[in-house]
């Protein structure tokens, strides 16, 4: 078998001490899945929970542990690092043309980072669980709450310089290392997106990190830095924590953004509508979502002028994504589609992303805010963008490089019926969760009054249905790595440079480095055809490399 | 595929050329400093809240902090960066005795900085002034106390990670003297203390701003 | 490469900074009212540019790195803008919340319906 970058050392040191992306995307590939079950076990308990109006599962405290559970997992150890961590580190050294990201051993320490905040986190379930909510409001969580909340903290603080490495490096090999002829509007989207995230993260991450530090420290040091009683207000907390957390849930969902992007020109097989307005609808979000954060905090006490100024700058924000919609649909007509599952979840992702999306806009006027916000409208929201949205992607990019990443394809039955199943169960779980907000039931409650129990069934069948469907490509997926049927380059006569390489690609890349001449998403061309059907995919790049355009290197 | 058989030996195998790998490094440290700015920012703007809040209360706790003793340090630690600069330029133009002098220099001067940092935290505490059950403050009464402790917390929150990323920095220099030592620097390749040095830099800047901030509200 | 010595810069920069230094001191002994916070700030922006543009050789370096400086102030800035935004347009005369102004005060409430304990705010800045 020939030498790729899986069978090239099969010691245990080969892959701890690794500098390859590849590998440290597996890596962090088999953590965020583990942590995606622990996080989703405490869904299905809580779940459990509601099914009656009373509570007579869990007792009230444990309620709140399991919320918290949830959400600290689930924002922290699944969603902020999955797609850049897994799909990033793996393909963007090779959708560029690189050999590596700029700095390997950062990398690493990256992934080792995440392994120690998950620890400290695990500790905290350990020690009891934590109560506070994913959200650590205070004086709640610097005060008066008597559960392993510094150990959640720690563990919040550590996994955040993981984010912090990862972008660095994405952010710094986009910049400097391309190879010759990949100017920057000859990128993949998914590159564009994994930028922007990147951007995100470097800028608000270290504000997350100096505020649990300072919730941290005020638990263990026991003074008043948001306590009422001393002097401390804690609504500072909250515009400290928000600052963050607003473009967090950009952090999460920019980078499912860009795989809907690449499997949409793949399926449709045609280049991406408006590209620059795509790549530059990214960087808009990005921008615009460090802007909008007082949005969760309408019914604090903030300042009314204040309000209004978050509350426009969140419709603006809602302007580059519709942008995105638009175009992806205008890609999609006449494109020549294949209902393949990748194609299933990014047709899904369209649908409710932007259901998720225009709800967004209801929360963001502050009128309708007073009445809904903490309610389950607000929960049905968020989970409509980031599972609706922000899974389906990554499950979407998952299947569409998984013959990349393995040398073999899953079983695509299975595919369809896992996405379908869970397109309906996401939609079950959720969709009643709407009306529930609506109707007045407020979220992070273990009871709630009679009348809202269907809609309470209804979702936590749902949940049930989705479960399913995320344990079938647990199963299939590891099925596919034994019996999955062989693959060469490019099974799905896709575009791009990690087509052009063996699925799984040698360590460095590439057998010989390329060098691009062919714009992004290059599909129309009649040329491509006869391409792809050569067996020899290098062949194609013997044309000389023009003028690039590096970093100005002037000394 | 990878590096020549003729490339340097400080070219890493991910790189093309230097070039690119100097355009990295510096990148990379510009971003890493870009997120310390937003950590302390952090802090800073929590910082901005209570002072608007709380003004007539910092400025009574202000008034104890030795403006003297914190401007003399500010000279130390404004030292530091002029050698750390020289060092740099030592290294670029192939200076051994001086790069290695010169990163001593930046070392010593910090670790003056440190000391007197330390001897003014201990005398803090003999005068019930570090927050917690030990602070006592007299002449106000009420809540305005507590307020006057948040000043406190603040100062040592903020110093404190001040000179905890000096004690990093003292490390790096360490390890920097060690590798200069051992000859890795040359004109063709002094990025490590140019990127060390942007470091330590950007240190002095974070206490540029904490001095007028903590020490010198009001004395008139 | 081509490096020349940057020694003499350095050294202009550093006597520049120590006189910063001894300015801002200063000035904070003077009664300058309002009007010490601007002051104390920018001179201490000046003493930072300085050290960025010299001792960190932004104003030889590419313009990517000059970008990547400039945003680091700007998005602190608006950090800043956007938070004391809702502090300074809050719709309180006192900023002290009702727990407080009861400690210090015993019953000022209970006289005032609302509360606006004036008589006891503390001057702003």
């Amino acid at each position: 078998m020939k030498r790729n970058y899986l069978n090239a050392n099969y010691s245990i040191w080969s892959w701890l001490l690794t500098g390859d992306h590849k590998r440290i995307a597996i890596l962090y590939l088999i953590s965020i899945t583990l942590f995606f079950f622990i996080g989703g076990a405490a869904a299905v308990l809580f779940r459990l929970e509601l099914l009656t109006p009373q509570g007579d599962l869990v007792i009230p405290e444990d309620y709140n542990k399991l919320f918290t559970l949830h959400g600290v997992v689930m924002v922290f150890f699944f969603m902020v690092p999955s797609i850049p961590a897994v799909l990033g580190n793996f393909l963007l050294p090779i959708m560029i043309g690189a050999r590596d990201l700029a700095f390997p051993k950062l990398n690493l320490a990256s992934w080792y980072l995440y392994i120690i905040g998950g620890i400290f986190t695990l500790c905290a379930l350990l020690q009891g669980g934590v109560d506070t909510g994913w959200t650590f409001y205070t004086p709640y969580s610097s005060t008066y709450s008597n559960t392993a909340v510094l150990s959640a903290a720690l563990g919040v603080f550590v996994v955040g310089f993981s984010s912090i490495l990862t972008a660095l490096n994405f952010i710094i090999t986009t910049h400097t290392m391309r190879a010759p002829g990949m100017t920057w509007f000859r990128l993949p989207l998914f590159i564009w997106s994994n930028y922007a995230t990147s951007l995100i993260i470097m800028l608000g991450t270290p504000v997350l990190a100096i505020t649990v530090m300072l919730v941290g420290v005020e638990r263990f040091c026991h003074v008043g830095i948001f306590d009422p009683r001393l002097g401390g207000d804690p609504v500072l907390f909250q515009h400290l924590f928000w600052f963050y957390s607003h473009p967090a849930v950009y952090i999460m969902l920019l980078p499912s953004l860009g795989v809907v992007s690449e499997l949409i020109a793949c399926f449709s097989h045609k280049r991406i509508f408006g590209y620059e307005f795509v790549a530059f609808s990214s960087l808009a979000i990005a921008i615009l979502g460090f802007l909008v954060w007082g949005h969760h905090m309408f019914v604090t006490g903030q300042s009314m002028y204040a309000g209004f100024v978050f509350s426009f700058i969140s419709m603006l924000v809602a302007i580059p994504s519709a942008i995105k919609v638009f175009n992806w649909t205008a890609t999609l007509y006449k494109g020549s589609i294949s209902w393949s599952t990748p194609m299933m979840y990014a047709l899904g992702f369209i649908g409710l992303f932007t259901i998720g999306g225009l709800t967004g806009l209801f929360l963001a006027t502050m009128a309708i805010d007073v009445h809904v916000h903490d309610t389950y409208f607000v929960v049905a929201h968020f989970h409509y963008i980031m599972v609706g949205g922000a899974v389906m992607g990554y499950l979407g990019g998952i299947h569409f490089w998984w013959p990349k990443m393995t040398g073999r394809m899953y079983p695509e039955g299975w595919g369809r019926v896992s996405a379908v199943l869970i397109f309906a169960g996401f939609n079950l779980t959720f969709f009643p969760q709407f009306i529930l907000g609506y109707l007045g039931m407020p979220r992070r409650y273990y009871v709630y009054p009679d009348e809202f129990q269907v809609l309470n069934v209804m979702s936590s069948a749902g949940a049930s249905v989705l479960g399913l469907g995320y344990l079938l490509p647990l199963g299939y997926l590891i099925w596919s790595l034994k019996y999955g049927k062989k693959v060469g380059k490019n099974p799905w006569h896709a575009y791009g440079l990690e087509w052009e390489t063996d699925s799984p690609p040698p360590t460095f890349n590439f057998d010989v480095m390329p060098v691009v001449t062919r714009p992004a998403y290059d599909y129309d061309t009649e040329a491509i055809e006869q391409q792809y059907a050569e067996s020899d995919p290098q062949d194609q790049l013997t044309a000389p490399p023009p003028e690039y355009d590096l970093v100005n290197t002037k000394h | 595929m990878s590096a020549h058989a003729d490339s340097p030996p400080f070219l890493r195998h991910q790189f093309d050329d230097v070039l690119q790998q100097r355009t990295s490094a510096a990148l990379g440290m510009w971003a890493f400093l870009l997120t310390e700015v937003m950590f302390f920012g952090g802090l800073f703007t929590a910082y901005t809240v209570y002072r608007y809040w709380y003004y007539p209360e910092w400025d009574q706790a202000s008034r104890q902090l030795d403006v003297y003793l914190g401007a003399f340090n500010t000279f130390v630690l404004l030292t530091s960066s002029l050698t750390m600069a020289f060092a740099v330029d030592s290294a670029a133009t192939g200076k051994q005795k001086a790069l290695r002098r010169n990163i001593l220099l930046t070392l010593f001067f910090g670790i003056v900085f440190v000391g007197i940092k330390g001897i003014e935290y201990t005398t803090k505490w003999e005068h019930h002034l570090v927050p917690g059950s030990h602070f006592e403050w007299h002449g106000m009464s009420g809540l305005r106390v507590p307020a006057i402790e948040l000043f406190y917390v603040f100062y040592f929150i903020m110093t404190g990670l001040h000179a905890f990323h000096m004690l990093i920095g003292f490390g790096l220099l360490f390890t920097l003297w060690i590798q200069a030592r051992m000859g890795k620097f040359s004109p063709e390749y002094y990025t490590p203390v140019e990127m060390i040095g942007l470091y330590w830099h950007f240190v002095d800047i974070i206490w540029v701003f904490l001095f007028p901030l903590l020490y010198l509200m009001d004395r008139s | 490469m081509e490096h020349h010595s940057h020694v003499k810069s350095y050294l202009t920069v550093y006597a520049i900074l120590l006189v910063l230094v001894v300015l801002t001191v200063a000035v904070s002994l003077v009664k300058a009212g309002a009007l010490a916070f601007p002051i104390a700030m920018s001179i201490a922006s000046i003493k930072a540019l300085l050290i960025v543009l010299i001792f960190m050789h932004v104003k030889d370096e590419t313009p990517m790195v000059q970008l990547y400086a400039f945003v680091g102030v700007v998005w602190l800035g608006l950090f800043f803008a956007f938070t004391l935004a809702d502090y300074m347009t809050r719709n309180n005369t006192n900023t002290l919340l009702p727990i407080q102004i009861e400690a210090m005060e015993p019953g000022v409430l209970h006289g005032e319906h609302g509360g606006h304990g004036d008589a006891t705010a503390p001057a702003h800045h």
